[in-house]
């Protein structure tokens, strides 16, 4: 299995007058293809940070991001939009679908309108019946699945989701993960993500810690369970 | 509180591309209702001023009546309350005052003149001896003569001592000038002779339009009448003339700064609520930690209030000195104006009280709806509901979701519409009017209207009419001409005015005419016959046959051909002549022709008091409507230009800030910017398109009551409409707004920060 994605000495500073407020200092690590990673640390270590410079939402100070060969820091911004349309996909912790359409058109908004997928890919996530529902009629879960859905497909290779069980509840949570589990498992997408969850982490084949904007462990997990093993 | 002030003053850093279109807003819109309203008010009073305190006649009227009528209508005009005076006169007679070398009106008088001349004296007496003369005291102090003085002066090569036997103030005056007076340049010199010459003119002074006068004046004196709005020489023109130019200007004025108002109004009040509504969740933390209402309300409002308050405040002292002064400025270039004082300042101010008040009552309503819900809904991202329209999964998406926005966020869209439609409006009618009026010219002028201007002189000093009219047509200056003797007359209990045309005359051109009959307004329906009794001191009755119609078009105008009366009343030309009725010579002036200096060669060269009348609707009066209009078109495009610049940067934050997440969100999922950027812009085009189609009826509205008050010509009316050229144009302008706004939003859009967007709460 090749590398996937390849951080290398990323640093990220924010600047308020001639303040400089260095919040992600010199990080480097690997995800490989098919792999299921963790990204997990304090509040305001900088998870969602590296989490948006790869995803190619926000600009690094330093330093390089690989995406199958190719540094995205080097994207122009017509680049880094192709980029952000075909390769990677995205979910919040906040669902941000768009309010005024539908659950389905939500889908169909980047799947180029085919709706037959766009069902199909509803469907697997279990909201069958929820597809013509809006944003507002939907519950934090069902709508984290259709953030999900929306997400996949493009059929990413890399999917970034940045803390999707946050705001939901447990029988919620456990939905979201075991669909996002499974397309690591069955539809082999690669999967960084960021939780707060200690019980998400007999999940992961890897777990990179940070702590303050460094790199405080990389942990790699040789035999990860599955959602239904997981007792929690 | 300080707290509170805290997060007021930061909240406009935060949006201040918001709080700058707020102040943009009320300075514009104060700006131009202050200055306009200002610059109205003071013209319309400035002129009203002049007027009155030069007493000045509002009408000049012609008509030749006997002495004894004269006489008549003077005395039953002044128990009517009507102000009549200056009768028989010889008008428009320009001799050289060898004293003072200028070119000035000189007025004849016998001795029975001064029965129906009323000027009042304010030095010395009236003119007791031939050659005594009475002058405008204005006149005499501009040229330092007074009482005792002589006047050496030329009437037709002779040379004349006139003295001056008194100073007056008289209650006619047409000056000479483009529009007020210019006493030094001119005077009213009053000559007391014994010779009966003179063309009859007189003045009025009233309130009331052309057509109430002329049929108070029929009434009066059982005549009728030929008269136009200003009467005399070319260049010659009442202040009243003028005002009705002004009155143009003025209701334009008059209704130009409520449109910006009323928009302004409306915008404020989006902003405001919109404001409000975005600010919910702030409240519903706010309120849940126990944060007094009116705290909330105060901080709320404190941005708007000083916003709206100082650029308000600005835009009310800015506009009440600039905006005059560029106006009138350009008005003087096409009139001389009397100095202008300001007025109505307080109009101002008193437009900024009640934007004050508007914002504060939308935010009143805005946030107190947001109280009657409870703080967790409130903090809960509420969406908004019933935009579930097109549920075909075919349509566009880019479509189905910019006409949903479009619906759902129904204020911002509605009132944001109904503003473009005004600013709009007003373009349509600046197009409108142009359309409208210009078309006049082409449809009325040259159908109905042949003539521009009318020499007439009194048939009694026998000239040979028809040398008169050859030597109009050589001269080359006239296109074509037409004679025609004229004299009031009673048919069927009707004053009409009879004219008698030579059949031959290759210019005359009327439907329905021939040489064999009579020629009547169709308003007097369908008649066989028709006697005619001729007003003069000698009766005459004549009994014709009809023929013929032509369109009514106002005048109340009988025409007989020559031929046909000298062969049944072959005494008619002689009786006619003993008379003393009128004779008239109609000309059509080739364009830039003077008639003036054609009737001035007349005079010269025949010794009769020639009259020369420049129609009121001739076909130079309409130019210079045409400049008027297209002064007012200029002021109405420059406006509607600076609103709608002021309203696309408003109405763009203010869609910005609605959908800058759902823009986020595109941008995190790798749509394309032009899709993004479609997204706006379909939402404005849809506005500007409904804007559009409103601006029509709106602009009627206003181009008619423009119309009303301009319309100097009775009888002709302008039909209102607008050419598919216009319309176009005005598509195009749309557009240009549009893309403008389009492409500041876009703007925005791209340097908007995905991350901290979606970082912010719903
Ligand atoms: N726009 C910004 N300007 C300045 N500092 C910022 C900005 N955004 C984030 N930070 C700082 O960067 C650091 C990392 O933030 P980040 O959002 O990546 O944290 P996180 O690890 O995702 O935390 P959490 O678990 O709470 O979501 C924090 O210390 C934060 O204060
Ligand atoms: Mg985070």
């Amino acid at each position: 299995m090749g590398v996937l994605l390849k951080v290398e000495d990323l640093t990220k500073s924010y600047f308020s007058g001639k303040n400089e407020n260095r919040v992600i200092k010199g990080v480097s690590f690997e995800v490989e293809e098919g792999e299921f990673a963790l990204l997990m640390g304090d509040s305001g270590s900088g998870k969602s940070t590296i989490l948006n410079i790869v995803g190619g939402m926000d600009k690094a100070t330093s330093g390089r991001v690989f995406i199958l060969g190719s540094n995205i820091l080097d994207y122009s911004d017509k680049q880094l939009n192709e980029y952000r349309r075909t390769t990677v996909g995205f979910v919040f912790q906040s669902y941000n679908l768009i309010g005024n359409l539908s659950a389905l058109e939500n889908i169909l908004l980047v799947n180029g309108n085919n709706v037959a997928s766009a069902r199909k890919l509803l469907d697997d996530m279990g909201l069958k019946d929820r597809a013509d529902a809006f944003p507002s009629e939907l519950s934090g879960g069902e709508a984290q699945r259709v953030a999900l859905a929306r997400a996949m497909s493009k059929a990413p290779s890399l999917l970034l989701c940045d803390e999707p069980t946050g705001a939901l509840d447990y029988e919620n949570s456990r939905k979201v993960i075991s669909s996002i589990v499974s397309l690591n498992k069955n539809e082999g997408i690669t999967i960084l993500m960021v939780t707060h969850n200690p019980a998400f982490l007999p999940l992961a084949d890897k777990v990179i810690r940070l702590k303050s904007g460094w790199i405080e462990s990389i942990t790699v997990n040789d035999s990860p369970l599955s959602v239904s093993e997981l007792k929690w | 509180m300080k707290l509170l002030l805290l997060k007021s003053i930061r909240d406009f850093k935060t949006n201040i591309l918001l709080n700058i279109s707020i102040f943009l807003l009320a300075f514009v819109g104060i700006f131009l209702f202050g200055g306009l309203n200002v610059t109205g008010i003071s013209l319309k009073s400035s002129i009203d001023e002049f007027y009155l305190s030069h007493n000045l006649a509002s009408y000049t009227v012609t008509q030749e009546l006997p002495f004894e009528k004269m006489k008549l209508l003077y005395e039953r005009s002044k128990e009517d309350g009507l102000v009549l005076d200056g009768a028989k006169q010889l008008d428009a007679v320009t001799l050289n005052v060898g004293g003072i070398g200028r070119n000035i009106e000189v007025s004849l008088f016998t001795r029975n003149d001064f029965v129906v001349n009323t000027p009042q004296i304010v030095e010395g007496q009236l003119p007791e001896e031939t050659f005594e003369a009475l002058i405008d005291l204005a006149f005499a102090k501009e040229n330092g003569v007074k009482v005792g003085d002589t006047l050496p002066i030329n009437i037709e090569g002779q040379s004349y001592e006139t003295v001056i036997s008194g100073l007056a103030v008289f209650p006619d005056h047409l000056y000479k000038g483009d529009a007020i007076p210019q006493i030094a340049e001119t005077g009213i010199v009053k000559i007391f002779v014994d010779l009966d010459i003179g063309a009859n003119t007189f003045y009025v002074k009233t309130d009331l339009g052309e057509v109430d006068l002329r049929l108070k004046l029929e009434m009066l004196s059982d005549m009728p009448f030929s008269m136009s709005r200003v009467i005399g020489k070319s260049d010659n023109v009442s202040v009243k003339r003028v005002a009705s130019d002004i009155d143009l200007i003025t209701s334009l004025i008059s209704i130009l700064p409520w449109v910006c108002l009323i928009s302004l109004c409306l915008i404020l009040y989006v902003n405001a609520s919109k404001r409000a509504e975005d600010e919910g969740y702030n409240i519903g933390i706010m309120c849940a930690n126990g944060v007094s209402k009116s705290k909330i309300v105060f901080s709320l409002m404190l941005p708007y209030l000083v916003n709206v308050f100082i650029g308000g405040l600005l835009g009310a002292i800015l506009g009440i000195i600039v905006l005059p002064d560029v106006y009138i400025n350009l008005l003087s270039r096409f009139y001389t104006l009397p100095s202008v004082t300001l007025g109505g300042l307080m109009v101002a101010f008193i437009a900024l009280v009640v934007l004050m008040v508007v914002t504060t009552v939308a935010l009143l309503i805005a946030v107190s709806s947001l109280f009657m819900r409870t703080p967790t809904s409130l903090m809960r991202s509420a969406h908004k509901s019933g935009s579930k329209i097109i549920k075909s999964t075919k349509a566009p998406i880019v479509l189905k979701l910019s006409l949903r926005n479009f619906i759902s966020y129904k204020k911002k869209s509605i009132f944001s519409t109904v503003s473009a439609a005004l600013c709009l409006g007003l373009l349509v009618t600046s197009f409108m009017l142009d359309d409208s009026v210009s078309d006049l010219n082409r449809t009325v002028y040259g159908k109905y209207y042949n003539y521009d201007y009318t020499i007439s002189w009194n048939a009694g000093d026998k000239l040979d009419y028809t040398e008169l009219s050859e030597r109009a047509m050589q001269s080359g200056l006239f296109e074509n001409q037409m004679f025609c003797l004229e004299f009031p007359a009673k048919y069927d209990g009707k004053n009409v005015l009879v004219s008698i045309m030579d059949e031959n005359n290759p210019c005359y051109k009327i439907d329905g005419f021939n040489a064999d009959g009579v020629c009547i307004p169709k308003s007097y329906g369908d008649v066989e016959s028709i006697d005619i009794n001729l007003y003069s001191q000698i009766p005459l009755e004549m009994t014709l046959p009809v023929s013929g119609s032509y369109k009514d078009i106002g005048m109340f105008g009988i025409i007989v051909p020559l031929a046909l009366i000298n062969q049944m009343y072959p005494d008619f030309y002689y009786l006619y002549m003993q008379s003393g009725l009128n004779t008239k010579l109609y000309l059509k002036q080739k364009p830039g022709v003077d008639a003036e200096a054609f009737t001035d060669e007349l005079r010269a060269d025949y010794s009769v008091a020639f009259n020369g009348t420049l129609h009121s609707v001739g076909s130079k009066r309409f130019q210079e409507l045409f400049t008027v209009i297209s002064v007012t078109e200029l002021v109405l495009i420059v406006i509607c230009g600076i609103m709608m610049a002021v309203m696309v940067l408003n109405i763009s934050s203010l869609s910005l800030s609605d959908r800058i997440r759902d823009y986020s969100i595109f941008k995190a999922l790798g749509i394309g910017g032009d899709k993004v950027n479609a997204l706006s812009s379909l939402e404005n085009v849809f506005s500007v398109l409904i804007a559009y189609l409103l601006a029509f009826p709106i602009g009627a509205l206003i181009s008619q009551k423009i119309i009303k008050a301009v319309a100097v010509v009775t009888g002709v009316v302008a039909y209102l409409h607008i050419t598919v050229i216009s319309a176009l144009i005005l598509f195009v302008c749309a557009a240009i707004f549009t893309v403008i706004g389009n492409i500041l939003i876009n703007n925005k859009i791209k340097r908007v920060n995905v991350v901290s967007a979606l970082k912010k709460e719903e």
